[in-house]
């Protein structure tokens, strides 16, 4: 069974590069070949210059990985130990080792937890050590599979903010299949379906690339006073391609539009000057996942909460 | 693929791996914290060597044999033990670690950074036997108790030999590494592997007692001439000169077995790599 075939990109240093994609996509196959924990069967892939099959070492030695799941760290021991073994496993002598956990567990807000076992730690202060372990050799490349997976919210806008502060000192490949992940944290993205890349570009591109309309919708107070002239100036507007119009106990404006954001100002001050009264305001941007809709011609289904990635 | 494509020249150590030595001991560091906050393993650790010690010398006493191939019983049940309990935990240590690193769903991390494996197994196997030093120590004490008759007349000979016994199970332990790196039945490996050792290399029964089919197979493993080395020194007073061919045939054995170890453990990698079920249970 082939995972991914034919997946080529390249990250720029110093940037956020995200896999988006559904379980099974790919993203965990991709990830576990450049950390070289997966040889391809063909193709080539390079991390910082190194190729992850001839020099697997120079590889490894530049690259810190948090793999998905809630697993990856001794539950028995500390959160400072755990640190400090990674830091051996990665040839650091123990002052350095020493400094780094201090700095990184300052970093995550572990100090005070520091010394408690792993195996009393909530899962998102699991999840904040992984980042601190991930980080602790100082790696030029940081992979990241799935970092907040199974999360609560107030947990993942932690790590979600960890891992923005990362970029520019480390460039940063982030594998999610939350839309909303990707599109706040990712410099570049690349959609990655059924093993296979579909789309790719920085959010904006993704989004603007998208075969769905931008639309602003706009609820006002009563019924419009003088609609059929209102409607003909809301029309004639630079920014809106169409208009339509639902009659109600309060009526409600749809814009069709190039540009939400000028086709909300505009059409507020028409109705304004007009003396209506909003009531309600939606705008409708295209998503990244309308970017997958066509990219993919099909929804995007975002695992269960806490289920795993592919399993390879 | 390229991740961090860059006009950035890196300089690339001209030594790729880390410290191993710091790798063992820190490995074997992890290792103690691990077991040593498990109140039940610390319990049966000296416990089991000392039912099995009393077990054995009463099924001797109730045959009414005193002496095992012309060596004091007792002493020679001690010796055993020692051979035992080098051996049991270089299985569950050694080997049996990669298999708790994926249990523990650290094998990928593990394995992903750059050390050498063999360097996080043999800290694994030092500290195994460094947690059943309590173990060694109660065997040695009730040997005492039970009326050994010890007669060592060159203490570091036997120290040599204890330590030989030590490095030889280190080296099978790396040789043996890669099978549980392959295998998903680590359990289920770790008794087969350890169950045949206490026959061939004469823990319990001597050597002498063997097939001659059997005793050659005995032949090939270090742990039976390390074995040999012991019963020499301590219950027979032997000096240096006198075990230098145990010694040597040890020596030999064990690097047959760690060269081999080594080489298998990184083609057992690659296949596990190619085959990407390293972290799968």
């Amino acid at each position: 069974m082939e995972a991914v075939r034919g997946i080529s990109f390249a990250v720029g240093r110093g940037t956020i590069f995200g896999i988006l994609g559904p379980n099974g996509a790919g993203k965990t196959t991709t990830i576990k070949m450049l950390s070289t924990l997966l040889i391809p069967t063909s193709g080539t892939a390079e991390v910082d210059g190194f190729d992850v099959v001839r020099d697997e070492v120079h590889v490894r030695r530049r690259l810190g990985v948090l793999f998905g799941g809630d697993k990856g760290l001794y539950n028995q021991l500390s959160g400072r130990e755990n640190l400090r073994y990674f830091g051996r496993l990665y040839g650091m002598p123990g002052d350095l080792i020493d400094r780094r956990t201090h700095e990184l567990l300052d970093q995550v807000g572990l100090t005070t937890r520091a010394k408690e076992r792993v195996e009393s730690y909530s899962r998102g202060m699991k999840q904040r050590l992984h980042i601190a372990k991930t980080l602790i050799h100082r790696p030029p490349v940081v992979i990241l599979d799935e970092p907040t997976i199974g999360l609560d919210p107030a947990a993942a806008i932690e790590v979600r903010s960890l891992i923005a502060d990362l970029s520019p000192e480390h460039t940063v490949m982030l594998s999610t299949h939350d839309m909303h992940e990707a599109d706040a944290l990712c410099t570049e993205l690349a959609i990655i379906d059924r093993g296979l890349i579909v789309a790719a570009g920085t959010p904006g591109e993704l989004k603007a690339a998208a075969p769905v309309d931008r639309q602003v919708l706009i609820e006002v107070v009563g019924p419009l006073v003088g609609a059929s002239a209102l409607l003909n100036e809301l029309a004639g507007l630079s920014s809106v391609l169409d208009i339509s119009h639902e009659v109600g106990a309060c009526d409600a404006l749809t814009l069709r539009c190039i540009d939400s954001t000028a086709a909300l100002d505009q059409g507020l001050a028409v109705l304004r000057r007009s003396g209506a009264s909003v009531r309600a305001i939606e705008v409708r941007d295209p998503t990244l996942e309308d970017a997958f809709l066509g990219a993919t011609g099909r929804a995007f289904e975002p695992p269960a909460s806490g289920a795993g990635e592919d399993p390879r | 693929m390229s991740v961090a494509r860059s006009s950035v020249t890196v300089k690339t150590p001209s030594r790729p791996g880390p410290g191993q030595a710091r790798v063992v001991v820190a490995t074997a560091r992890v290792f103690l914290l691990r077991f040593a906050s498990n109140p039940i393993m610390v319990i049966r650790g000296p416990l089991g060597p000392f039912l099995v010690l009393l077990t054995f010398h009463l099924a001797y006493d109730v045959s009414g044999q005193e002496q095992v191939a012309g060596l004091d019983a007792t002493g020679f049940l001690v010796v055993g033990m020692l051979g035992t309990l080098v051996w049991s935990s270089t299985v569950w240590g050694a080997g049996n670690a990669l298999q708790a690193e994926i249990y523990q769903g650290t094998i990928s991390a593990v394995v992903a950074a750059p050390q050498r494996l063999s360097s996080v197994i043999l800290g694994y196997g030092v500290g195994s036997m460094l947690f059943n030093l309590p173990a060694l120590a109660v065997s040695i004490v009730t040997g005492f108790l039970l009326g050994a008759d010890f007669r060592i007349e060159h203490p570091a000979a036997a120290l040599l030999a204890l330590l030989c016994l030590y490095a030889c199970c280190l080296c099978i332990g790396i040789g043996f590494g890669g099978l549980f790196l392959l295998s998903r039945q680590s359990n289920a490996l770790s008794n087969f592997l350890q169950g045949p050792v206490y026959l061939l290399a004469g823990f319990f029964v001597p050597r002498s007692a063997l097939p001659d089919w059997l005793h050659l197979v005995s032949d090939v493993l270090p742990i039976s001439h390390a074995v040999d080395a012991l019963h020499k020194t301590v219950l027979s007073g032997a000096s240096v000169g006198q075990i230098w061919p145990q010694l040597g045939a040890t020596a030999l054995t064990s690097l047959i077995f760690l060269a081999g170890g080594m080489a298998g453990l990184r083609r057992l990698d690659d296949v596990v790599r190619r085959r990407g079920t390293l972290d799968l249970l």
